[in-house]
């Protein structure tokens, strides 16, 4: 079998919450408070950051329709709004409320590096007009992740058959109109 | 996986390793890692390595330096935009006393990469 690399997170699709892979033409989708709605009338005002956090597919439908990811909303570097919640420690989101990135070995291999950065027309430009907050699961703040020489280093990690990291998101648009980004993992194992 | 996906090797008593070689399947590390040990315990070298994909290989000599190799899993997941997809590559590397020289192969193409010595993280393909 092949090593691969996938992503999860929890959400409701109806079946009850479980972490759930996030398919190959899936995509997040973040917006302002509310029910879900693709498109302009779901826009994040600029200057602001999510309040809502969504599983999409290819057609732009909803996925996670009877539960949504948690949504981690930015408030300062150290702090976070979890779900709409009052201000809380960054130190305090837990595994499940952040994307799960999973490297499977078989056989077991060790991670030599682990990345994960936010990148807009190339990998070494910012998303345009998107600022994108990440901190790995665990850790004291949050950093701007965009571009390739922002990458959040994810760790290295002894021999085993699966490898999972764990990454909170926010983002925040810096203007009006529609945003996107792509968000990369890379995974060196020996 | 078959030999077409894999890496295959040479220690310097002559005898040839491939990724799939029962000797080398441990439970707790890689097949990679168990030839290095393999080596370590029978005063061996590794003096050629080779990475093999469907479509394209890459071999490299050690000239008396250290080979590994490895794969580099990339992911990509888009924000409200269009699909990207991931990618595998194989990978292997020299290590000189100056500098680290990456051999990389993937579905689309092969790349070389010179990086500092130490360098643990495979430099990322453009394709």
């Amino acid at each position: 079998m092949a090593n691969t690399l996938t992503f999860k997170t929890v959400y409701d699709a109806g079946a009850g919450p479980a972490l759930t892979e996030i398919g190959a033409t899936d995509k997040l989708y973040y917006q302002k408070a509310g029910a879900f709605t693709y498109g302009a009338l779901g826009a994040i005002p600029a200057g602001t950051y999510n309040d809502g956090h969504h599983i999409i597919n290819s057609s732009n439908e909803e996925l996670c329709t009877t539960a949504h990811p948690a949504n981690l909303k930015y408030l300062t570097d150290s702090t976070v709004s979890i779900n709409g919640g009052g201000s809380a420690d960054v130190t305090t989101i837990t595994t499940a409320q952040c994307l799960n990135l999973l490297a499977s070995c078989s056989p077991n291999a060790e991670v030599t590096a682990f990345s994960f950065f936010a990148y807009g027309a190339t990998e070494a430009d910012a998303p345009a007009g998107l600022t994108v907050y990440g901190m790995k699961q665990g850790e004291a703040a949050w950093s701007n992740i965009g571009g390739s020489a922002a990458a959040l280093d994810l760790g290295a990690g002894g021999s085993a058959a699966t490898h999972n990291r764990y990454v909170a998101l926010s983002v925040s648009p810096t203007s009006n109109g529609a945003k996107t980004a792509t968000l990369k993992a890379s995974v060196t194992v020996v | 996986m078959c030999e077409r996906d894999s890496w295959q090797a040479a220690t310097s008593d002559g005898r040839r390793w491939s990724e799939h070689d029962d000797l080398l399947h441990v439970e707790d590390h890689s097949p990679w890692r168990e030839l290095e040990a393999l080596c370590l315990r029978e005063g061996l070298m590794i003096v050629w390595a080779q990475v093999n994909l469907p479509t394209r290989f890459m071999a490299v000599d050690a000239n008396g330096f250290p080979l590994t190799c490895g794969e580099l899993l990339v992911g990509e997941l888009s924000i409200a935009g269009e699909f990207i997809g991931s990618r595998r590559y194989r990978w292997l590397r020299r290590d000189e006393p100056t500098r680290a020289l990456w051999g990389v192969i993937g579905e689309n193409g092969a790349w070389q990469f010179e990086t500092t010595p130490g360098q643990q993280e495979c430099p990322q393909p453009t394709d």
